[in-house]
């Protein structure tokens, strides 16, 4: 048998699965069909928990790879502390439930037909749609970036191939040598993640390379847990990293992959390895729906989910504006969740019931050293998700180093706990 | 398409029957709610439909345990976060109420339990100790 190339296959599990939804009424009929795409922690979560709330409901996931590697870990792989099967899942357990997989990429929505388009050419066909579609890298916003440069200045921002990519490089840094991460301003996905990744650099490069430099460059000035991860940096990887905020460098300019430079308004800073995380937006088959309105994020209801231009289509995860929660796994995670829930009231004329919604974003100053960031979130009366006064912060300037083990540990166990129950 | 335009009890598994049918729960018997529906003016036909796990606990407590089950996994897993399955109600309820006012040592548990109210408390240790959450 000839071996079906990657391409091949995808047309034909696409195709297979929009002659079952389209082409035969008579099996749908009385079925409402959901379809959500993004195989993230968003579009996971909220699949499996439709089919456990409401197995009358065809659930459809649609996914760009086969596989899904997951940022969050994905820079304990960059400081080779853990290897990238690690932080990669499939998707047998979620077919195994009833779940239909489509491996493809979304190309294109149709509202009125309720159709999302594949890049195949298949259609799918929905009743209502969930989009967890993650983010997009803006690449033409800083003169000298493109798209190809993410070979030679990697972002490391979709974990995968680019996270082995930096890893690698990060492994090969010369003796003394320097690393440029350059950090966008908010919005973007997971606000504490450059300033782990600078830790956990330092943490390897500590033991390897200790004369080696890491220079942070910002587009703000200042950042999540910023006074927690200042003093994990002073006790930990003493003179290694140094924080550029915006004030101290205007902006950056330009970069060049040539040179290795990233030239900022007041001076031009020269890397071995060069970690360039560049702004991020919707995915642009989001924003050519109209789901992002004059911006570049999908606004939706805060409580249920449906965005706010496209009736019948729910936007959740880090492309959309939830109220105050954050671009993260664990929230994106809560609201596939939650998602699930409105969706099964919402196909049955019921209205969805609320809950308390919750965030926790751990960071690694080292694998054994943890800090985090927790927030409570509930629908107010203005319809907004707000964070409840007076609840959530981050983890204490005064602990124990049994404390920061311990809140190590937890992020270990989390990790655990969520990849578990989205893809075991 | 929507299915089954009922107000029926919330976390029915298999409402399949009531698409022909328009039922009134009855009562919750055990495992299984009765439904009735009257045809004509005295017979009355009875449904017996098994609920899942999701059966029992209000749905916006369902919703809000979703949070918790991010970090709280079944136990034996050698999660360093302790399972909250099997746990009683009044074992729950103290230690949440603890966590609210600040009396008991957490990493993390009173910065989340300081913005819930005392009914979300109760309700979630009630819905916790039901072990209808335990399904992943």
């Amino acid at each position: 048998m000839t071996p079906m190339t990657r391409r091949q296959t995808l047309a034909l599990s696409t195709t297979v699965m929009s002659g079952f939804l389209m082409g035969a009424p008579a099996l749908a009929q009385g079925r409402a069909r959901v379809v959500i795409v993004g195989g993230g922690f968003g579009g996971a979560a909220a699949a499996r928990r439709l089919r456990r709330v409401d197995p009358d409901v065809d659930v459809t996931l649609v996914t760009e790879a086969a596989e899904f590697t997951t940022c969050p870990f994905s820079n304990l792989v960059i400081a080779g502390e853990r290897t990238i099967e690690s932080i990669t899942f499939g998707y047998g357990a979620l077919a195994d439930e009833g779940i239909r997989i489509v491996v493809g990429r979304a190309t294109a929505i149709d509202p009125a037909a309720r159709l999302v388009r594949m890049e195949d050419g298949a259609a799918l066909a929905f009743d209502r749609l969930v989009l967890s579609p993650g983010i997009e890298m803006k690449y033409d916003r800083v003169p000298g970036y493109s798209k190809a440069l993410e070979e030679v200045m990697p972002h490391a921002w979709k974990a995968g191939a680019q996270t082995i990519l930096l890893r690698d490089q990060l492994a090969a840094l010369p003796q003394g040598g320097t690393v440029l991460i350059a950090v966008p301003n908010n919005p973007y996905r997971c606000p504490p993640g450059p300033y782990e990744r600078a830790s956990l650099m330092a943490h390897a490069l500590s033991r390897t390379n200790p004369t080696a430099k890491i220079i942070i460059l910002d587009a703000k000035d200042s950042f999540s847990k910023q006074s927690l991860f200042v003093q994990g940096w002073e006790a930990l990887y003493p003179g290694m990293i140094s924080y550029v905020p915006f004030a101290d460098n205007g902006g950056i300019l330009e970069v060049d992959g040539g040179e290795m430079t990233i030239t900022t308004a007041f001076e031009t800073f020269k890397g071995d390895v060069v970690n360039f995380i560049p702004p991020q937006s919707a995915p642009q088959f989001v924003q050519d729906a109209g789901l992002t309105g004059e911006g570049e994020w999908c606004t939706v209801d805060q409580a249920t989910f449906e965005s706010a231009d496209v009736p019948g289509v729910h936007v959740l995860g880090d492309a959309a504006i939830v109220g105050d929660m954050p671009k993260s796994g664990f929230s994106a995670a809560v609201q596939g969740g939650v998602c699930a829930h409105v969706l099964a009231a919402l196909l049955r004329d019921r209205v969805p019931e609320r809950g308390v919604l919750l965030n926790t974003c751990y960071s690694l100053v080292s694998p054994g050293y943890g800090i985090s960031v927790a927030g409570v979130y509930r629908v107010a009366e203005d319809g907004h998700l707000k964070s409840v006064e007076g609840s959530g912060g981050t983890s204490p300037v005064e602990a124990t180093p049994e404390f920061r083990a311990a809140e190590a540990d937890h992020a270990r166990s989390w990790y655990a706990t969520l990849t578990t129950a989205l893809f075991g | 398409m929507n299915i089954a335009p009922t107000s029926l009890e919330k976390g029915i598994r298999d409402i399949r029957i009531c698409d022909t049918f328009l039922c009134q729960p009855a009562r919750n018997k055990g495992n299984t709610l009765v439904l009735q529906r009257k045809i004509g003016k005295k017979a009355a036909l009875i449904l017996f439909v098994a609920l899942g796990p999701a059966a029992a606990g209000a749905e916006g407590e369902q919703i809000s345990y979703l949070s918790c089950q991010v970090c709280h996994g079944a136990a034996g897993t050698g999660s360093s976060i302790p399972t909250l399955q099997g746990r009683p109600y009044d074992e729950l309820l103290t230690l949440l109420t603890s966590f609210a006012t600040g009396t008991a040592q957490t990493t993390i548990m009173h910065r989340f339990m300081v913005g819930t109210t005392d009914a979300d408390r109760e309700g979630l240790a009630r819905y916790i100790s039901q072990g209808e959450g335990d399904q992943p």
